[in-house]
Parts: C-alpha cells; structure tokens; sequence
C-alpha cells in the first residue's frame, strides 16, 4: 500500500498497517526532518523493522537531490539476515511502484568469518584466527613476496578483487550476507573486501554495533560515512552496556604470561631483522621521528583495528622519543607488566582512578603518561615492520597495549580495580585488573555528534527518560507505543504471595528461606499441571538457580514436576545450552512438554525466543538485580551519582526491570501468539518497581493480578489458556480497529487527524 | 434410588465410584441437583463462594461503566450463526457430499488429568455424561454409522466396545469403566485405533474423535510418524481439548483435516461435542460413487418365536428377519451376524437425508432497512406469529430467509436449522404455487 505522511510518499509492502506502526512511521519522520536523535519504544511482533526500513527508504526517495544513508545496527547476525530478508521484500514493492528510480544498494557486512569464501582461511574456528588466516594470504608484504616467489600462496579471491580494480562493484540491489557470498563465488571476488568497499556507495548497510561503537573496529569500517546518515540501533535496550565494553579492558594473570611472550618473540623477530635487513628497522625510527605513526598509504588489508580511543582524544603528535627504537619500546612493554603482575599479586581489593595510577607507573616503573598512550600506536606500527601476519598470537600484548593507551588517555570515566578472588568462590584465588569504563555516554558520543539523525528503538526502552542522561544526548523526540490487540494474547501476572499466603522473594535476607523455595516450588508445580507444552523459568542468578533446583530435588518437588513436563537447564557451557534448547524444542514439539530453566543476563534471556507453544508461561522468579556487591558496579553507580545525578536505586531497579522485561518478553513475538507472564516476587507490587516496566506490559497488567497468591494466579492461568484456545477472528468488527487499509489511512490524514491516541 | 442412597452413605463423598454409580443407574436431570449438592457440602464456604458460584461472570460492564447482566440469548445465538456460517462456508456449493456412512472412535482420555475438579464434579464424569447423549444425538443424526469406544489409561489405550450400531451397549461399557490414573499416550491410542480403522472398507468414513483431558503426551515411540500414518490411511482426526491448547494436537487436526477445539465450560464442552454429530464433508478424493449392499428387514409378526443371533437366545415377538439369510435380529440399525449384510430401515435412511440439502442460513437484516421508515418489514414472525418489535415500537434482531424472504425471529432461526431442516416460508410458498396452478 502507499500512503502520505506529510510531504512524504511511503510505499509499504503490506496491504494492511497496524496503526502504531503508522503513528512511529509519524514519528520517525519528524525526527528526520528535525534532523534529531529519537527514542522509540515498540513492542516487538509489531513490525519495528518494516516500519523503519519503509518510512527511511520512503524518505530518501522523496529527497533524490540529497538522499539520505541508513545505517542499520543490529546485535546478531540472524537479526541482519532478518533485516535484510524484509528490506528485499521492500524493495521489489517499490521497484514495482516506481520501476528503475527505487533502486538502491543495500548490503550486510559482518567479520570475515562470516563472509570469507576461501576455504583453507574458513577452516580456522574462532573469529580471530580467520582474520589472522586472511592476513597471512592478503598482507602487502605477502602478496610483494608472491609477485617474486609463485610458491607463496596468497588467496585468489582477493587477488580477483584487486585485478578487477574500480570495475570490482555490487549492482544495486539488497545483498544479504549469503547473497554476497554467492555474488563473490560467483564472480571470482572476495565479498568481505568488496563489502567494505561497497559501503561507501551504499543506501543502506546493515551491520553489528560493533562497527559503530567500538573505535577499534569504527575507525577502519565506518571511517569514511557521510555526515547525511540515518543511524539505526534495533534492540538497543542495552545499549549503554555495549559502549561500556568497548572501553573497558580486563587483564588476567594469563593474560600477562601471554604478553610476555610475546614480547620474547617480537624480541627474537628484532634480532633477526637486525642481523638481515637493518635498515628496515632504521626507516620505521625515521618515519616516527617524522611523526607518521601510522595510516599514510596503507593498504587495505595491512590496516588492522585502529586505536581504542576516540578519535578526537587521540594525540596528534609525533610519537615520544624514548619509545622510538623497538628495543627500547620492548623494554618499556616489559616493565609495563612487570608492574602489573606486582599490583595483581596484591591480597587485597584495590581500586584507583586513571590519574593515580598512571601516577603510581611513573613512580615505580619510570613510564610516563605520553608514552602510555602511544603504546597502541607504536606497537602497531612495529607489528607491520615486523611483517608479522599470524595477529591472532599477539592478542596479549595487544590487550596490555589497549589496557596502557586508554588508562593514559582518560582521566575522567573510569576506574581500575584490582580483585584478588572472584568474590563468589573465594577459595579460589583469581586475580584480575579491569579498567572498567562507566560513562556510557563516551563510547557513543562520537556518533551523536557524526550524524544527523541517531534513531535508538527496541522492545524495551523504559523508563524512557533514563536513556537520554545514561547517554548523555537531547532527543528530539522520545516516545512509548503500546501494542493494539485484537484480543488480550498477553497476560502479566505479579505474584506476591505463595500457597500459604506467605509472602515470595529473592530478597537477599528471604532467598534461603526454604518456605519461600517450597512456595516457589508449588508454585511451578501448579503451573506445570496447568499449562501446556512449553514454560520457561528465569532465575536471578546461576547460584540462585544450582541453589533452589537442590533444594527441590531434596523435597521432592522436582521429581513432581518430571511427571508432568521434562527439565531443561541452562549451563555456563554454550554447547550444553544449545543441545538443552534443541532437546527441549522437541520435547515441546512432540507434546511431552517441557520447563526450561534460564538466568536473566543469560544467553537465553537476550538472544532466544520462546514463540507459540515453545514458551505459554514465562515465570520470573525474583527482582533480577545486579551482584550489588561488585566493586565495578559501585563504582559505576558512584560515577553515575556524582556526574548524571542518578540515584543508585534508581538505576538498579531500572536496570534490573528492562532485565525482567527482557527475560518476559521472550515468549510473546507476534500478535496472533499468546502467553503469560508471572512476576514471581513481592516487591512487584511496588510502585517504584512496577512502573518502570514498558508499556505494553503495563497496560495489561490489571489492578486484579498485582497481588495474587499461587491458587488465585493457577485460577487466572486456566481461564486465560481456555480463552485464547478459543478461534479467534482477525478481524473482529465489534472491536478496535487493530488493521488499517489504504483508505483508512487516507481518511485519517484527510481528517487533520495526525495527533492519533491509541 | 433408595437402595442406592443406603449404598452412598457408605462411600466418601467425592469418591468417583459413587459418582460412577449413581450416573449408570439413573437419568441424569434428577442427578444433576444431587451432584451439586452433594459437592456443595463436600467444600467450605469460602471456596465455594471463589469457585463455584462465580456471580461476577455474568456481568459487564457497558460503556458508560455500569455493571449489567449479560444478555446470554444474543450471545448464544451470536455463537450459533458463528456456527451456520463457517459449516455453510466450507460446503458452499450446492451439490456437496457427505460422508453418511461414519466409523467414529470416541477415544477418552482417562489419565490422572481426568480427575480434575476445575469441570464439577470431575472432568471425568463430565465428560461420560455428555459422551452419553453424544452417542445418542449422533445416532439419531447418522443411523447408518458406527462408533468404538476406546480410553486412554495408565500411558496404555484400551478398546472399551467395537464398533458397533447400539447406542445402549456403548453407554453401558462406558459408564462400567469410569476410574482414572496414569498418564496419557495420544500415539497409542492413535496405533491402536489406526488399527482397526485400517479394515474399513473404503465407502465408510474413518474418523476419531478424541476427548484430551492431559495437557501431555508420554509416548513410546515418535507420534509424527503416526499422525503421519493416520493421515495416509484417511482418518480424520479431531480433538476436543478440556482445560488448554495443545501444540501437537492442534498439528494432528492440522494434518488429518479435523477439528481442534477447546471447551471453556461444561455447556460449551456439550456444544463442541455436538458439532461433530452432523456428518462431515466428504474428503474429495475419497467420494466416488460406490454402491453398497443393503437389506431391508422386515419387522417379524407378534408372537413369533425364534432364536435371536444377537443375544444367543430364544426370543418372542418383536425383531427383524435379514431378507437374505433369515436370522433374527433385535434392532436396526446393524449387520447381519449370519452374512454380513448391513440392516437398515428406510427411515434411517430418510433420517440422513436432509445433511445433503441443507435450508441456507438466512440473512440478518441489516439495521438500516429496520429504521428506515419506507420500507414497511412485517411485525411479526413468519415461524412463532410472534411480535418482532420490542417495547417502544422499535424492531428487534432478526433474520431474512434469503428465498422466500419471509422474516424470522432468533428463536425460529434456531429451530428451523437445527431441528426443523425446512423451512416454513419456501415450503408454504411451494403449496399456494401448486394451489394456484391446480386452480388455473
């Protein structure tokens, strides 16, 4: 269908527009043309995706003199296939509309594992090493060696690629990750280097956070994207998490050992080049006497990540004079982490500012702050003089590099601490140094500033307010849809109380309580007899959850629940999940039923869905709080309080809610699913707690299921269960009109009706 | 009554024994009021008031906020045309067939789920009662056709009776059989019943009907691979689900081209379970036309005397002579024990008659054409004669045969399709026609 919104024409694939769609299409417009950031909160399975990539398409095609780039983030790879499948399904609709002027480039990059098609490189395992593989075919020095000696290999692909030269282009069209690869199959070309080219040219590209927010990978990818862009971040509801990692290094005693030998090959590499080819050696003093650390005329496949500091934090000076000759750097690299492994030898918990400790290094290891902060750079430009192809072996020292050029380059923002044990086994003893970032608003801030619009949008975004002081930035607007239904398909569900009436909590002081385990226990019991196919259970925490299913194995109640559906459990080990969750698929499929116990933070709780019959009943055992005794998040809260003005509680309970949101949100994907969802502890029923839940939640959870006990909530779950098996027409007369047409549509603008409420 | 009385004074109150008992022994309107009050007493208040009573169901709220009760008659007969519609719309065209010759299997679920109390008095009880007056609406319905009984008990099924023609021994090996336990396995009683079905010969329907009270399934084998099977051997599958939906029975009706339906209550259970009494449409590649032998006996004279080849006894009077071989047999419909040969009676056959020429639903009259004051509608009901305008002179609901378009009331639209199967307006319309052309 095609209708106006304002001044522009949006051409959509469907027949039918939910009217929240429309009124975030409305939205979405305005802060295009405000040329602003916004916040949009929508519920997921009501079309988020189509809805944005058809108004942002929409909008560039009704502004051909200046069209408009979208850059498009996502978390996962399936999600960019995803994207990616309902942008080409856009796309033939439009070229149907407007033949030949729709057409438009439209591409996914990921990592090289993902697109790489050269099979001796593909047959490495982890992400690294495929890169490292890549470099030893592709690397300019390489590739100078093969020209001589044809027994050299190098990859054909890129060698295709390079041939091809300024011919080497993508027709316009929507490549999905797979479609590239085919395309470079096809064509003899390397699709990871013809990607990267492509996206230059490019109306939209579809990629991982990563290439925004990380300035090591940012910096070589998104380096040269123009100023016109469309910033997408989908399911960004952590997003503030992901630009904390970005400049947060941790470093082990592994780490350390790692480093120092790798320092003993570099030095080993050194001595040979000394004795072959000096002046090798003597050319790169040259050059960083000149100040040319780096970039210059590199090759495209000699760059590697760029520098972990920001782009506008990074000195634009001539690299220091005592860390010139590579020996000399080596030495310096060396007493680095002589140093660190005394501060990890430490007995006790530590924790210092940057300034401190940098002041700390000077004084005991003689290194400045200046030469902290070029370690990166310097050890990057002697990795290429050193010809060095196989980076995946250096990954130690490039931490301590990382480690020493973001601790010299920030003062504000971060913290290092020093843990001797891991706080929860401390038997065990485990030292680490982590530089933690807490300003989530650093990572990002580059990006506000780069582009005209920086749309941040996901299922879960309350409070809505919050996102704007986390990331530090003024959107121009910021808004919460709630989902219109043809019928209640959800239904929330706080529990306060168990079958006794006493009341249920992981409150830390109640948690061991074996009446609130048994009241739990029933409680599942209960749900089991009662629901079919699939429940999914969340617990706050790994040793919450070994603790409470011990204790229903004791008392029985585990053995209870078997008759009735089978167990699934979540472990730290990825394999063992995965081989859970398939098992637990099928037992769902086959109508033995089955429970599957999870950990809100998990793997499961971010990236699995429990759609349809996989997930009836989501019960979210306990408030999902942070470890609050982790030194990291105190002195985060401690930053957030003191430069945002952020109460701790605040962001705890903000932070453990968009969790549980997250984890109850799993089962319900589209409109025509059903499902329920019990928040199974007492202080749900505050008002502190419970408002901070999105929306579309809200708006179901009636005053009669806050304070439920198990019998009331078993009562609740039976008459919902018998009430959505019942057919259900789509198209309801008597109801809210939960479809529009075309002509609705039209009647709506027609009508001025533009500020619509829902 | 009174013997049994003396005999439930020895029982614990909600014993299904008693309950079993006291079904088998008598009609059950008057055991409905006992049952209830039985339970009643067997509860504290409190939970009566919680569960039982459940006043507030019957009332709503209207637009302006106020609590009214709900007018169940509309929403009975929304239901009802609900109903007409989707059964019109799946045989739309006028020369549709249908399967009269049925082989049905009512399969229940009696694992420990049965023993539910959320369906008073047990889902169990519930289920044999309606079972009961099922079996006997369809063999009204379907004279010529046949029902098995089978249960599913302790992860094992079980043939409760063969496939047979007499509501009577159905109703009693089913009301013997009344106790529940252990799991429930939908791929046996689906092997089982495949079996069976498997010897039908092919001008018969092989259907199933399964009353699922478990919300699992603990099979021994892959149950895909006997939906599968099922679905290659042309058994129709259809499921009526007693507290929730099921994903893999949902997949069976899916497969099989049967129904999947789940009972809110103990009167929509009795709703759910009626709709599979009329016959279903045929499946396509399944109706040719084949002929099939059949006799017609003839009813024996009074006072004969001969021996009965189904009870294996000498009889007097009464009976049916098979026209080929002569034996004896007590009723009709039924086959021949001596040569096979199925017994009918012409008005059974009559009987099944009106599945293929269905009355069209009718139309409702649209609310416009009601307030418009040029079109003169008639006052009254064509069927009852009974005022269609409510007080204050304004007309209520009602329907339009789209034929003879002679208005009908809610009530009359009921009775005409479903009891009645003509309807008064055409038929009337037929006779004055012929009158006329007589007097002419």
């Amino acid at each position: 269908m095609k209708f106006q919104i304002e001044d522009v024409t949006v051409y959509f694939p469907y027949d039918h527009i939910y009217p929240e769609q429309y009124a975030y299409m409305m939205d979405l417009k305005r802060a295009l043309d405000a040329k602003g950031h916004c916040l949009l909160e929508m519920p997921t399975g009501t079309g988020k995706t189509i809805a944005l990539l058809a108004l942002i398409t929409s909008y560039a095609l009704s502004k051909p003199s200046n069209p408009i780039k979208l850059l498009y983030c996502t978390r996962t790879v399936h999600e960019m296939e995803k994207t990616l499948a309902e942008l080409r399904l856009l796309h033939d609709y439009q070229l149907r509309y407007l033949g030949p002027s729709a057409r438009i480039l439209a591409l996914g990059l990921s990592s090289r594992k993902n697109l790489c098609i050269n099979p001796s490189v593909l047959s490495a395992n982890s992400r690294d090493s495929v890169d490292a593989a890549c470099r030893k075919l592709t690397a300019s020095w390489v590739r100078a060696m093969a020209v001589e000696n044809p027994d050299v290999p190098t990859c054909s692909f890129f060698e295709n690629y390079e041939k091809a030269g300024s011919d080497a282009v993508l027709r316009p069209g929507v490549y999905t990750l797979q479609d590239l690869r085919a395309f470079g199959k096809e064509k003899g070309w390397c699709p990871y280097f013809l990607a990267r080219h492509m996206i230059q040219f490019a109306n939209v590209v579809v990629y991982s956070y990563q290439y925004l927010l990380d300035p090591k990978v940012a910096g070589i990818i998104s380096k040269e994207v123009q100023r016109e862009s469309v910033v997408v971040f989908d399911e960004a509801h952590n997003i503030d998490n992901v630009c904390i990692e970005a400049l947060s290094v941790s470093v082990r005693r592994q780490t350390l050992e790692g480093a120092t030998r790798n320092l003993n090959r570099l030095n080993q590499e050194i001595e040979r080049f000394k004795a072959t080819d000096a002046s090798r050696l003597r050319s790169e003093y040259n050059r960083l006497v000149e100040g040319l650390a780096q970039r210059g005329s590199l090759s495209l496949t000699d760059a590697w990540l760029a520098n972990p500091a920001l782009p506008d934090d990074i000195l634009k000076e001539a690299v220091p004079g005592n860390i010139r000759r590579a020996e000399h750097f080596l030495s310096v690299l060396r007493r680095l982490i002589q140093y660190l492994k005394g501060r990890l030898d430490t007995e006790n918990v530590e924790k210092e500012g940057p300034v401190a400790f940098v002041a700390s290094i000077n004084a005991q290891a003689g290194i400045d702050q200046k030469m902290l902060r070029f370690c990166y750079d310097r050890m990057y430009s002697l990795l290429l003089t050193l010809e060095i192809t196989d980076t995946d072996e250096f990954l130690h020292i490039q931490t301590i590099c990382d480690f020493a050029t973001l601790v010299g380059t920030y003062t504000k923002g971060f913290s290092i601490i020093i843990e001797p044990v891991d706080e929860r086994m401390p038997h065990i003893p485990d030292p680490v140094l982590q530089l933690s970032c807490h300003d989530a608003s650093l990572a990002i801030k580059p990006v506000f500033e780069r582009f005209q619009s920086v749309i941040i949008t996901s299922g879960t975004l309350s409070p809505i307010d919050l996102y704007p002081r986390l990331l530090n930035f003024n959107p121009v607007i910021s808004r919460s849809f709630t989902m219109s239904l043809t019928r209640d398909c959800i239904c929330p569900m706080v529990l306060t109380r168990g079958s006794d009436q006493l009341p249920v909590s992981t409150k830390f002081d109640m948690r061991s309580d074996p009446g609130v385990v048994r009241n739990y226990g029933r409680l599942l019991l209960e749900m089991v007899a009662a629901v079919p196919d699939g429940i999914v259970c969340f617990f706050v925490s790994y040793s919450y959850m070994d603790g409470i299913v011990n204790s229903w194995n004791e008392m029985g109640i585990l053995q209870d629940i078997m008759q009735h559906k089978l167990v699934f459990i979540e472990t730290q080990d990825v394999v063992e999940t995965t081989l859970a969750l398939d098992n637990y698929r099928r037992a769902c499929d086959c109508g033995r039923g089955a429970v599957f116990f999870s950990v809100a933070r998990g793997k499961v709780a971010e990236g699995i869905d429990f759609d349809r019959h996989y997930g009836r009943l989501v019960i979210m055992f306990g408030v999902p709080f942070q470890y609050t005794l982790s030194r990291i998040l105190l002195a985060r809260l401690e930053y957030l309080r003191e430069t945002f003005q952020i109460k701790e509680g605040d962001f705890l309970t903000f932070d453990a809610l968009r969790q549980a949101a997250q984890c109850v949100g799993r089962v319900i994907r589209s409109k025509a699913d059903y499902g329920m969802m019990i928040f199974a502890d007492k202080r749900y029923s505050r008002h502190d707690k419970r408002s901070k839940l999105p929306g579309w939640i809200l708006s179901h959870l009636h005053d009669a299921h806050l304070n439920l006990s198990t019998d009331m909530a078993l009562h609740i779950a039976r008459d919902f269960l018998r009430k959505m098996a019942q057919p259900y027409d789509k198209t309801r007369s008597g109801g809210k009109r939960t479809l529009l047409s075309q002509e609705d549509i039209e009647k709506m603008s027609n009508d001025g009706a533009t500020e619509m409420s829902f | 009554m009174s013997g049994i009385g003396i005999d439930r004074r020895f029982e614990p109150r909600n014993s299904y024994n008693g309950d079993e008992k006291r079904l088998a022994a008598d009609g059950q309107e008057e055991e409905e009021e006992d049952d209830d009050g039985g339970n009643g007493r067997g509860m504290e208040a409190w939970e009566r008031a919680y569960a039982d009573e459940r006043s507030w169901e019957s009332l709503q709220e209207d637009e302006s906020g106020c609590l009214r009760p709900i007018d169940s008659n509309i929403l009975n007969h929304a239901q009802y045309r609900r109903r007409l519609r989707a059964l019109s719309s799946s045989t739309t065209s006028s020369r549709i067939q249908k399967g009269l010759i049925r082989y049905l299997y009512i399969v229940i679920d009696l694992s420990r789920a049965a023993a539910e109390m959320d369906f008073r008095p047990s889902r169990m009880v519930v289920v044999a009662k309606q079972v009961e007056a099922f079996i006997r609406e369809f063999f009204d319905q379907n004279p010529l056709s046949h029902i098995g009984l089978v249960t599913i008990k302790d992860g094992v099924a079980q043939c409760l009776t063969d496939l047979g023609g007499s509501p009577e021994s159905h109703v009693k090996a089913l009301m013997g059989k009344l106790e529940c336990s252990g799991d429930s396995s939908l791929q046996n009683a689906l092997d089982l019943v495949h079996g069976y079905l498997n010897q039908i010969p092919s001008y018969g329907h092989r259907e199933v009907l399964i009353l699922y009270s478990a919300l699992s399934t603990c099979d021994p084998g892959d149950v895909m691979e006997t939906i599968q099977k099922c679905k290659k051997s042309k058994i129709r599958c259809s499921v009526v689900g007693l507290s929730a939906e099921i994903y893999i029975c949902k997949h069976l009706c899916q497969e099989t081209g049967g129904s999947y339906t789940v009972a809110l209550d103990e009167s929509h259970f009795k709703d759910l379970l009626l709709e599979h009494a009329p016959p279903p449409p045929a499946i396509a590649e399944f109706a040719v036309a084949s002929l099939i032998k059949m006799g017609f006996p003839q009813r024996a004279a009074e006072g004969f005397v001969s021996i009965c080849a189904c009870h294996k006894e000498a009889k007097v009077g009464g009976g049916y002579t098979c026209p080929r071989c002569k034996a004896r047999v007590c009723e009709l419909p039924t086959e021949c024990r001596i040569c096979g040969l199925t017994l009918v009676s012409s008005p059974h056959l009559a009987r099944s008659y009106h599945h293929l020429f269905p009355i069209t639903p009718f139309d409702e009259v649209p609310s416009s054409l009601l307030n418009n004051p040029q079109h003169r509608l008639p006052r009254i009901c064509f069927g009852c004669q009974l005022s269609l305008l409510n007080s204050g002179n304004k007309s209520s609901f009602r329907v339009a045969c789209p034929k003879c378009n002679r208005h009908f009331c809610l009530d009359c639209d009921i009775y005409i399709h479903e009891s009645l199967h003509n309807c008064p307006g055409c038929e009337s319309l037929r006779r004055s026609k012929t009158m006329n052309s007589t007097e002419e």
